[in-house]
C-alpha cells in the first residue's frame, strides 16, 4: 500500500483533546468529527488538508483520552498516514483498529517540514521525503496488522475472515 | 471485544516493564495522587510509553486500595500500558469485600527483567500540583502556592479521586468552614454507590454548608462535558487526571491537577494552597 501527500507537522505529546475536542464527541459522523480536527492548536488544518496528506508528529503522539474519535477524525480529514517519533499506546491500537496507517521514524520527523512531499510504501516500511531527497527505513508492521489496516480496520478485517 | 468473542483472538503488543520500588511511608496527608504526579513529573508523559509500571516493595503496604487505584488510573498519563501492584493482605481483603471469592494472585518472577528501576522513599514525596498543560508539569504545592494562582473553580471527585476516602478527606478540610467567594466548588462522587455512602454519612451536608455543589456521578467537567465548563481565561484545580489544552472547556482555560487534600485546602482560600505539613 503506497501513500503520498503534503506534510502537516506538529510537536511532541499531541493529545487526543486537541486532535478532537470533547465538545464534539456528541456525534459519530466521521465528516463532522473531521470538520473540527486539530482546531484547538491549528485552526487552518481543516481548510488546508487534502486527501492523501501526511501528518507528522513528535514523541507520544495521541496521548490522553482513549477516544477512538481521534484517529477517526484524522482519517476522515483525508490524512493517509501519520509518521511520529512514537505513539501513545491507546492511540496506537485505535489507529490500527480503525484502519489509519501509522509509522514510527524519529529521523524522518526531525527532517520533515510543513509542506514537504512525502511518499511511503507501508508494507515495506519505507518513507521518502521527495522534497528533501531523503529515504528512511522503518520496521514494517507484522503482516496481520497490515491486513487489518488495509481492510479498513479490525471490524472490516474480522468480517472478511468470518 | 465482540471480535475477540467471535474469533477467540485479540492482538496486543506485549509491554516491557519498569519497576517502582516503594519503601517507607508518606508524610501525613500525602497520598497516592501525590505519588503518581511526582512519578510523572520525574519520568514524563511518555516515560513509560507502552510499558508496564510495576509497583513493588514494602511501601506498597502503606497505600490504601483507593490510593493504588488512583496511581493505576494515572499510569496511562505516563504513557503506560498498565499500572499494577503486587498483592498483599489489603488486596485480598478488598477482593473479599466486593464479593469476589475465587481469584489468583501473582508475584513478579525472581529473575524478571526490567527496562529500568526507580526507587522511591514515600517519605520524600511532597504535596504535588501538575500545572497546565501536561500531567508531567509537576511542582510541589509549596512552589505552586508561592505563584499565587487564583482559582475560579475546584473539582473534587472523578474516576481518579472520587472514592469515599477522597470525599472524607475533602469534607474534613471543609467541615464548619466556607469555601472562598466567587469560587465554584464541585464535588463529584465516582459512582452511585459512593454517592449514597457519602450522603448517608453526612458528607453532603458538610459540602453544602461550606458552599459546594454536589454533582451526580459523571465525567462532567473533567473532559469539558458539562457541569463546570471553564470560560476563557478561567483556572481550575481538579483531582481529575488530565490537564491538556482545552480539556475542561475554553482553549485558553487552565487545569491544575492535585489530590483531594490540596484541592480542598485551595477551595478555602481561592488560591492554590499547600496543606499544612
Amino acid at each position: 500500500m503506497n501513500v503520498k501527500g503534503n506534510v502537516f507537522k506538529y510537536g511532541d505529546n499531541i493529545d487526543t483533546d486537541v486532535i478532537i475536542p470533547a465538545r464534539y464527541l456528541n456525534t459519530t459522523v466521521e465528516k463532522e468529527l473531521a470538520a473540527h480536527c486539530m482546531e484547538d492548536i491549528d485552526t487552518s488544518f481543516v481548510e488546508k488538508v487534502s486527501e492523501g496528506d501526511i501528518m507528522v508528529g513528535g514523541f507520544n503522539f495521541g496521548c490522553g483520552s482513549s477516544r477512538e474519535h481521534a484517529p477517526i477524525a484524522i482519517k476522515a480529514s483525508g490524512i493517509s498516514l501519520i509518521i511520529a517519533k512514537s505513539f501513545a499506546r491507546i492511540f496506537y491500537r485505535n489507529s490500527i483498529n480503525i484502519g489509519l496507517p501509522i509509522l514510527e521514524s524519529p529521523e524522518c520527523v526531525d527532517d520533515a517540514e510543513a509542506g514537504d512531499i512525502i511518499e511511503a510504501d507501508l508494507s515495506a516500511g519505507v518513507i521518502k521525503n521527495v522534497t528533501k531527497g531523503k529515504e528512511y527505513t522503518t520496521t514494517p508492521f507484522p503482516e496481520f496488522i497490515q491486513e487489518i489496516i488495509s481492510a479498513g480496520g479490525l471490524v472490516k478485517y474480522a468480517k472478511e475472515k468470518l | 471485544m465482540a471480535i475477540g468473542m467471535a474469533k477467540g483472538k485479540a492482538w496486543m503488543k506485549v509491554p516491557s516493564a519498569i519497576k517502582f520500588e516503594l519503601t517507607g511511608k508518606f508524610k501525613k496527608g500525602v497520598s497516592g495522587k501525590d505519588l503518581i504526579l511526582y512519578i510523572i513529573s520525574k519520568i514524563g508523559v511518555d516515560g513509560a510509553l507502552y510499558k508496564s509500571m510495576e509497583f513493588v516493595g514494602d511501601g506498597v503496604g502503606a497505600l490504601s486500595m483507593d490510593e493504588r487505584f488512583t496511581v493505576a488510573n494515572m499510569a496511562i498519563e505516563a504513557g503506560a500500558k498498565n499500572g499494577i501492584f503486587i498483592s498483599d493482605d489489603k488486596t485480598v481483603e478488598y477482593m473479599e469485600s466486593v464479593g469476589v471469592q475465587e481469584f489468583k494472585t501473582y508475584e513478579p518472577d525472581a529473575d524478571a527483567e526490567y527496562d529500568s528501576v526507580m526507587k522511591i522513599d514515600l517519605a520524600d514525596v511532597p504535596y504535588m500540583v501538575a500545572f497546565p498543560h501536561l500531567p508531567s508539569n509537576g511542582k510541589t504545592a509549596k512552589e505552586a502556592e508561592e505563584l499565587k494562582v487564583k482559582l475560579d473553580q475546584v473539582v473534587i471527585g472523578s474516576c481518579t479521586n472520587g472514592r469515599l476516602s477522597d470525599l472524607r478527606i475533602a469534607a474534613d478540610v471543609m467541615r464548619g468552614k466556607k469555601v472562598a467567594e466567587n469560587l465554584r466548588v464541585i464535588i463529584i462522587p465516582a459512582t452511585p454507590k459512593i454517592y449514597r455512602e457519602a450522603m448517608d454519612e453526612g458528607l453532603f451536608t458538610v459540602f453544602l454548608d461550606a458552599g459546594c455543589i454536589v454533582s451526580p456521578p459523571t465525567c462532567g467537567p473533567c473532559l469539558g462535558g458539562h457541569m463546570g465548563i471553564l470560560a476563557d481565561g478561567e483556572r481550575a484545580i481538579a483531582t481529575t487526571n488530565r490537564n491538556f489544552v482545552g480539556r475542561m472547556g475554553h482553549v485558553d482555560s487552565e487545569v491544575y491537577l492535585a489530590s483531594p487534600l490540596v484541592a480542598a485546602t485551595s477551595a478555602l482560600t481561592g488560591y492554590i494552597t499547600a496543606p499544612a505539613e
